[in-house]
């Protein structure tokens, strides 16, 4: 029996909760923490994930809704 | 179509709720005298369903704002900025899913909300009557406070759950309707 070796696929592996992160808002580059997985209901199915973001030391943390694909992975927590 | 939100509803939701209730059943049996363990399944059937409703509810308002937000083709920095403004400070987030909190959270989008529900659904007042009682009992449980006037001890029947989880199956579809038919004016034309 023979065994075809896996292929590598180019999709990147999605992001689970406690995934450090860093997305582009209002032309500033934002570090956060995925808190929670609302699922694939954003347009053409993509994952939208509830991320805690801290700004600086004088404002509180803000939540938001932020597409899976806007992003960028820091520290990648298993699904 | 329904939305990605009222599907999630039907499906994931559905199944959980479902599950509960098996779980009751098997529980209470079919013979009549009730064991003790099936009013904690009841309390727990209540806090899943008030969740679950609360979970509908924000997913709705989420898939609108990113549904309308991808049809003006921004640029994708602008967009995200968008979004983190749609859904920061959302009650629904924070708060039970009860007539104020969906209601202040939509009004962006539909201004007299459950008066534009009103209109895709005649029951719609009698379901929002029971989502109350839906929500004063999740808080009575939650709390472990049963002076409400409504909760006032900790009975609570298998078959006052299941109705509630009806009226909020109706409640789910006709804000679906209603969301729809506000983003058609909005935009054009039908999100799903």
């Amino acid at each position: 029996m023979s065994y075809a070796p896996a292929k590598k696929s180019g999709r990147p592996k999605p992001l689970g909760r406690g995934s450090s992160v860093s997305f582009q808002l209002g032309g500033s580059t934002v570090v956060g923490v995925v808190i929670d997985d609302r699922g694939p209901i954003g347009p053409g199915g993509v994952r939208l994930l509830r991320v805690r973001a801290v700004l600086d030391d004088l404002i509180d943390p803000f939540e938001a809704d932020v597409r899976e694909d806007r992003l960028t992975p820091i520290y990648q927590a298993a699904v | 179509m329904p939305s990605k939100a009222l599907t999630q509803w039907r499906d994931a939701s559905s199944l959980a709720l479902d599950e509960i209730e098996a779980a009751h059943k098997k529980v209470g049996g079919p013979k009549p005298g009730r064991r003790f363990a099936t009013q904690r399944l009841t309390h727990a059937y209540a806090l899943l369903l008030a969740s679950q409703f609360q979970h509908f509810c924000r997913s709705l308002h989420s898939e609108a704002y990113f549904w309308i937000l991808a049809e003006q083709k921004l640029p994708p920095t602008i967009e995200t900025t968008l979004h983190v403004a749609a859904t920061t400070g959302r009650l629904l987030d924070s708060k039970n899913a009860t007539r104020e909190t969906i209601g202040r959270d939509f009004r962006v989008l539909v201004l007299k909300f459950w008066d534009e529900v009103g209109t895709h659904d005649a029951h719609a007042k009698t379901r929002l009557e029971k989502l109350d009682l839906l929500n004063e009992w999740r808080n009575a449980i939650a709390h472990h406070d049963f002076t409400k006037k409504n909760a006032s001890s900790e009975r609570l029947w298998l078959r006052e759950v299941q109705e509630w989880r009806r009226a909020c199956n109706g409640l789910a579809k006709s804000m679906d309707a209603t969301v729809s038919a506000a983003l058609v004016q909005l935009v054009g034309k039908a999100p799903w």
